[in-house]
């Protein structure tokens, strides 16, 4: 293994990662729950 | 022009691709991306200089490379909506735009937290640095211009308009490193002569790009269906497949 632990710069580098991962899995959350919040109001609307 | 046609004029046809592909994409592209990123992170050899935190490059790159093609697809699709009036290339200016703003937002932060250990600093008014933060304010004008309308279609030319306008930030961010002096580095990808990168650093992140590539596919094909639902709800094909009758008075 390459990487060095500890390593001075390894906090930046989790917190790089952490953050694209943190932005893209709540974006994705986001989209799911705003099309199911959609799906619901439409059937309020008494679509059925 | 076949797929073309399909996948810019029939709805349905791209409702059910989307269903049909969206979950072997999204375990492609997250077992894709694992990987790569445990090549780039265990496996790649430390920078000289920058010891390990030149590793952030993994995602760095990928996502401003992304951000880019996004806002280009974004310009080409307003520019299909408004000479053409293609319904779905509104669509997918949509479906672009939250995901273009994603990657621009990523590669705006991931460049600080690379800045401050390498550059002493989170932030400069660098040109390139600066035009890379006017394309997230596009995507964030798109974005807030699309919310702007009740009705998604009446949005679909001023977002085309904006779109096409906002292309010439990217000719800007691609040369800013040419034509002003900047602290950002030249580029080393896509460097028209040999990339200036040895293998060992650039294959792992040609496959971080081609992950990131998968989960944007992934993403459209999730996206994609449910913005046709949304816009295409009046339509029995959608009532048929949500198991609901249709209204009355629908034909």
């Amino acid at each position: 293994m390459v990487l060095h632990w500890p390593h001075q710069y390894l906090a930046y580098l989790l917190a790089a990662y952490g953050f694209v991962l943190a932005v893209f899995l709540s974006a994705w959350c986001w989209m799911r729950w705003a099309h199911r919040r959609w799906r619901e109001q439409m059937r309020l609307m008494g679509r059925r | 022009m076949g797929v073309f046609r399909h996948v810019m004029v029939s709805t349905q046809w791209l409702h059910d691709f989307c269903q049909r592909h969206k979950k072997w994409l999204l375990i492609l592209s997250v077992s894709w991306l694992a990987m790569a990123l445990t090549w780039s992170v265990l496996l790649a050899p430390s920078d000289y200089q920058q010891g390990d935190a030149y590793r952030i490059m993994f995602v760095h790159v990928p996502c401003a490379a992304f951000s880019m093609f996004f806002y280009a697809m974004m310009g080409a699709c307003g520019l299909m909506t408004l000479v053409w009036r293609i319904k779905l290339a509104d669509l997918w200016m949509a479906c672009c735009a939250p995901l273009g703003f994603l990657f621009a937002l990523s590669a705006l932060v991931t460049g600080a937290i690379w800045g401050q250990p390498m550059w002493g600093t989170w932030w400069v008014w660098d040109a390139r640095l600066t035009s890379e933060l006017l394309l997230a304010f596009l995507y964030v004008g798109q974005l807030a211009l699309r919310a702007h309308y009740p009705h998604p279609s009446a949005a679909a030319k001023p977002c085309a308009l904006l779109a096409i306008v906002g292309l010439v930030d990217l000719p800007i961010i691609h040369y800013s490193v040419v034509w002003w002096h900047t602290l950002h580095q030249p580029a080393s990808v896509l460097a028209f002569q040999r990339p200036t990168m040895p293998g060992v650093m650039l294959w792992p992140l040609l496959a971080s790009l081609v992950g990131f590539a998968f989960l944007s596919l992934a993403w459209l094909a999730w996206r994609m269906p449910e913005l046709i639902e949304q816009r295409e709800w009046r339509s029995q094909w959608v009532q048929a497949m949500q198991g609901q009758q249709p209204f009355i008075g629908d034909t």
